[in-house]
């Protein structure tokens, strides 16, 4: 139940972090159901801005903060997103790699649990 | 319906611009609008699309998996349809095409079938990868439910497959909020759509929920859950399997660096067993310890053994219930434990005398991963 309970705090506490940050999600901080519900935020950074206006059109952002990219793998997932609608110019495209590489970059490889 | 349905997405995307509210502004919370309350028993790994997995503990409840705690996997929005105007289409290279209004369905023969189904990346997370790719999920993205529905099988013959028809396509409701991201289609070879494969509008006793494809769904016995397409509206039958973007660059068992569309595709499950007590993390009474769980695959499952030793020796658990082609069996032992930490595997062989391996094979989107279960508790 570990990664459980852990998936449960980090949720909490993301909502948290965002009801400070966003003050839009107001409403939806004040039903105490929908808090396991808001989506947590991006990490702090430059490029955060960009991240949030190309990438969370079609999914939230919780799709973006679980993963763990080197520059490569960003790459390929940002090449899939521009071509279905992801809108980027080639400079905020870089930005943004530069971003999530730092943000969100590989973890170290795991022991098999 | 294709371009139907890609307009019908341009002219929302085109209202919500002519309002003067920016995409990115305007469609998630018109997405968490529409989102449901979570249940207890269920982790969100992704909040829209609903990508939520269920926990553990709630499992091992029952060998049904309520509604409320069945895991979901959407790839888009769940899509506004109405089951009163609702119809099913079956196309294709057939002699008799038609269409089903749901209720017509009903009228039919229907029957209810205990079906396990598993998302192809349950267990992702526990992958040892550096790179990870799409949601990552734990133990709990599988689930089983009696489904109550027709048999495509009987669909399929009445519409007299041409003979050259050796694929099945499911055509889904649902789409991405922008018009250029590929629809979700999966197809089926026609022999496996023939034998077993329902489509299902009852979930254990209750209507479908939305949230798992009403008005009606694939459910697709042994394979993982990408194949039970959900909201599907038209079934094609083809000559060669769809080349759509969830067939080709997603499911397919690449490794790291290797193009997808060169790898085996993801198609059955594999043989897995998962215990749901004693729980991780748990502190259990010395003395008799009472160990369950469950096991399945795409094949009956022969045989779960238990180790407490690292896997050095094994001892054999009771198979409890009836074994139904498609569902998982449940298993139970007791085994002597002693006061202190402990680490308990569970490792699973089918008929077939495949054995669930300690470390399932790396992939890049870490599909697949039916590794031993350990479950590490104290005895006190
Ligand atoms: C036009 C719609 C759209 C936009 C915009 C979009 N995505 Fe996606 N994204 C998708 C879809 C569709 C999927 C796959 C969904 C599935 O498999 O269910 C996806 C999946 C993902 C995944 C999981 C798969 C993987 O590669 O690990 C990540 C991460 C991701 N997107 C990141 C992003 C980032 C970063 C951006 C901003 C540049 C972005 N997305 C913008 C549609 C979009």
């Amino acid at each position: 139940m570990r990664a459980d309970r852990l998936g449960t705090a980090v949720l909490v506490i993301t909502a948290v972090l965002s009801f400070a940050g966003a003050p839009g999600h107001g409403r939806e901080m004040r039903d105490a159901r929908m808090k396991r519900f808001v989506t947590p935020a991006l990490p702090p950074g430059e490029g955060r801005a960009i991240a949030e206006r190309s990438c969370v059109i079609c999914h939230s952002r919780m799709l973006l903060v679980q993963q763990a990219k080197d520059s490569t793998a960003w790459e390929k997932t940002l090449a899939t997103m521009q071509k279905w609608g992801a809108p980027l110019t080639p400079a905020e495209h870089d930005s943004l790699v530069r971003y999530l590489v730092t943000t969100l970059g590989p973890r170290a490889a795991q022991s098999p649990r | 319906m294709d371009t139907l349905l890609s307009r019908r997405r341009f002219l929302a995307l085109a209202a919500s611009a002519s309002a003067g509210i920016a995409l990115g502004s305007l469609i998630p919370r018109r997405a968490l609008a529409a989102a449901s309350a979570i249940p207890d028993g269920v982790i969100v790994r992704n909040d829209w699309p609903e990508h939520w997995e269920t926990q553990v503990a709630a499992l091992g409840r029952a060998p049904l998996t309520a509604n409320e705690h069945f895991f979901v996997r959407s790839h888009f929005p769940v899509p506004d349809v109405e089951a009163a105007t609702w119809t099913l289409e079956i196309a294709g290279a057939c002699a008799r095409p038609r269409r089903y209004t749901l209720a017509e369905l009903q009228r039919g023969e229907s029957s209810t079938r205990t079906v396990t189904l598993e998302c192809a990346g349950n267990g992702r997370s526990r992958m040892a990868l550096a790179n990870t790719s799409g949601t990552q999920w734990d133990l709990g993205a599988v689930g089983t439910a009696g489904w109550t529905g027709v048999l495509l099988g009987d669909l399929l013959r009445e519409a007299a497959p041409a003979a050259d028809a050796a694929h099945v396509w499911f055509e889904c409701a649902d789409q991405a909020p922008m018009p250029d991201v590929p629809l979700f289609v999966r197809s089926i070879p026609l022999a496996k759509a023939l034998d077993d494969v329902m489509l299902a509008w009852g979930m254990n006793g209750k209507p479908l929920p939305r949230l798992h494809g009403a008005p009606l769904r694939a459910v697709v016995p042994g394979w993982f859950g990408m194949a039970s397409a959900k909201w599907v509206r038209r079934i094609r039958l083809e000559t060669k399997p769809s080349e759509n973007h969830f067939m080709i660059r997603g499911y397919r068992y690449n490794a790291p660096g290797e193009d997808p569309a060169k790898a085996a595709p993801v198609e059955t499950m594999r043989v897995k067993s998962l215990i749901t007590a004693p729980l991780a993390g748990g502190t259990v009474k010395a003395g008799a310890l009472t160990v369950r769980g469950f096991a399945w695959g795409d094949a009956p499952i022969a045989q779960v053994d238990l180790s407490m030793d690292g896997g050095r020796t094994w001892s054999t658990a009771v198979l409890t219930g009836a074994e139904q082609k498609g569902a998982w069996r449940t298993f139970e032992a007791a085994l002597p434990v002693d006061a202190g930490a402990h680490a308990l595997l569970a490792r699973a062989s089918d008929a077939n005398g495949v054995v669930q391996p300690r470390q399932a094979r790396i992939n890049a989107g870490g599909y697949g991963n039916n590794s031993w279960h350990e479950v590490a508790f104290h005895a006190r």
